[in-house]
């Protein structure tokens, strides 16, 4: 597509929005989902245990840093992606500055539903109805990132604090609030998916988007088997392994060494504490 | 009479009376009052808002672990090599500039001021919006600049906050622009507190120009670029917004400086601990620039 478009003398249109920098939460998020894809869940298990040790895990990562930095590497991503916070893979897409983005929710959609309905429902397109199968022909899980609601301790006004949660947890309450958000976030309960907003056949990504986050396999994200798993992300220890691929021309095995490396000490700190 | 001497007796009232006017300052009745009421509010400030975050942040920078943790972190090693050249660069080359332009602002006529007025106009705009418009005048697809790189050249320009040294050196030169006008004006006027009848008189003895400017003025605006010089590093190595804005530290985390791996430990991988031992690991520097600082001031005042 983008060696086409090239032909056609488009000079700055890039095949893939791929979120190849150390900043912010798409990277994790993008990196995890290719990781998945190859097959690497059981990265972390429901024990909390790490299995960087697992060779399918290993693979599934340097799979996952080949394609992703390779991409990069290649010239197919934007050279700006590796400075990108979270909201610039969404700018860009509307800049047109490339022709696919991976995120993780639909902010680039419904960012543009009200004021240009016409891109919303004509010119951007989602991908089918969940995700594609893997290479063994097997569902792919999607992760699924759960806002959580909390009450800090030591609170002034705890009771009104849990009778808000209350309120607010209640399917209808919460399948009205996230309709009203146009569809950014997903909710929680199934039952709220089968809604005719969710289900609107008219609407071009909203089923394929609760299907894939709601309805079709998930795990939850990994920092709830272990909390070391946030810090990785914090770390953004995948983002450099990516980007030692993309940038500075490191071999994928080598990069995921380090990676792993980095990762085991992250998890030890934990054990400790 | 029991004995004791009346200069015995005598001495603790003088100690009182002599330690209760220091402590007045020579102040009587309610002038000590309105003294002590007037001190009060920056004493509640200082100790507020100075006092508190200093001994606060000392203590949750305090454990050994930190900096060892602190230290073996890839990142904090090219942070400080960063910081090191941010330093060194960015002070220096500005404040060489800065006293190269003072003498060029010297020169007399309207148009001269109406060109000093344009040139302090950096730093008169917001840092934070200049610094973001340097930041997309630079990205290497949209960018002002490759575009005209690209209009006028017909070749593509490099993605500029893509490598850590171009990126690195964008933020040192936009350090540079938004600053020299500021030192400049210092400069120039304490150029313009030379007294005229000393360049005069050396014109007479033949020190004009070059030989005007090392032997007379320079000297006489040594001590004043020296305090600026020390001013400027210290205020450069709080500096967050230049590198934020202009690179984000980046690419790749490669291009922090101190204060804003400082933010980055503190919020992005909450770890504020580790985010003020980062920020602490700078007072070995900060202090020794303080105290020679200190006695720069004392003795201008004493040359005053």
């Amino acid at each position: 597509m983008q060696d086409t478009l090239r032909k056609q003398g488009e000079r700055k249109v890039y095949g893939l929005g791929f979120q190849v920098t150390a900043n912010g939460v798409d990277p994790y998020n993008l990196f995890m989902a290719f990781l998945l894809g190859y097959g690497g869940q059981d990265i972390v298990t429901k024990d909390g245990k790490l299995h960087l040790d697992d060779p399918k895990v290993k693979q599934a990562a340097i799979k996952a840093t080949a394609y992703l930095g390779g991409a990069y590497r290649d010239g197919y991503v934007p050279p700006s992606a590796i400075n990108w916070n979270d909201a610039d893979d969404n700018n860009a897409f509307h800049a047109k500055l490339m022709v696919m983005d991976v995120d993780g929710t639909l902010s680039t959609e419904v960012a543009v539903k009200e004021k240009h309905p016409e891109w919303y429902f004509k010119d951007m397109v989602s991908h089918g109805i969940g995700y594609p199968n893997d290479n063994a022909g097997k569902p792919v899980p999607s992760i699924v990132g759960v806002t959580q609601l909390m009450i800090p301790k030591g609170a002034k006004n705890v009771p009104v604090a849990k009778e808000f949660i209350k309120y607010f947890a209640q399917p209808k309450v919460v399948g009205e609030f996230v309709e009203l958000g146009l569809g950014r976030w997903l909710p929680v309960m199934p039952s709220l998916a089968k809604s005719p907003f969710w289900q609107d056949p008219k609407d071009p990504h909203l089923r394929g988007y609760v299907q894939q986050g709601l309805l079709g396999p998930t795990v939850p994200d990994y920092y709830v088997f272990n909390l070391a798993m946030a810090e990785v992300r914090s770390q953004h220890v995948w983002s450099m392994a990516m980007i030692d691929v993309a940038k500075e021309g490191v071999k994928p095995e080598v990069a995921i060494d380090k990676a792993f490396k980095r990762i085991e000490e992250i998890f030890s700190k934990y054990k400790k504490a | 009479m029991n004995g004791t001497s009346v200069i015995d007796v005598g001495r603790p009232a003088v100690r009182r009376r002599t330690l209760s006017r220091s402590l007045r300052g020579g102040l009587k009745g309610g002038e000590y009052t309105w003294a002590v009421a007037f001190v009060v509010p920056y004493i509640a400030v200082f100790l507020t808002f100075v006092a508190y975050p200093v001994v606060y942040g000392l203590w949750m920078g305090s454990e050994a672990s930190l900096y060892r943790e602190l230290f073996a972190d890839p990142i904090y090693q090219t942070t400080v090599v960063n910081t090191i050249l941010y330093l060194a660069l960015g002070v220096n080359v500005k404040m060489f500039l800065a006293l190269l332009l003072s003498g060029f602002f010297m020169r007399p006529g309207w148009w001269m001021k109406a060109l000093l007025l344009i040139f302090v106009l950096p730093w008169a705009v917001p840092q934070i919006s200049t610094f973001i418009s340097i930041h997309w005048m630079l990205n290497g697809e949209w960018g002002f600049l490759n575009n005209v790189i690209y209009t006028l050249f017909h070749v593509e320009g490099p993605s500029w906050l893509n490598d850590r040294w171009s990126a690195l050196g964008a933020v040192i030169v936009s350090h540079i622009w938004k600053w020299t006008p500021f030192w400049t004006l210092i400069l120039l006027a304490g150029r313009m507190a030379i007294p005229l009848e000393i360049s005069d008189s050396a014109k007479v003895d033949g020190a004009t120009g070059m030989r005007g400017f090392v032997h007379i003025t320079f000297p006489l605006l040594a001590n004043l670029y020296l305090i600026c010089t020390l001013l400027s590093t210290i205020f450069l190595l709080g500096d967050f917004n230049a590198v934020n804005f202009v690179s984000g530290g980046g690419p790749a985390n490669q291009g922090h400086v101190l204060a804003t791996l400082g933010i980055r430990n503190a919020f992005d991988i909450a770890q504020p601990r580790l985010g003020v031992a980062a920020v602490m690991s700078a007072l070995p520097l900060v202090i020794p620039l303080v105290i020679v600082l200190m006695r720069k001031l004392r003795t201008s005042e004493v040359q005053i």
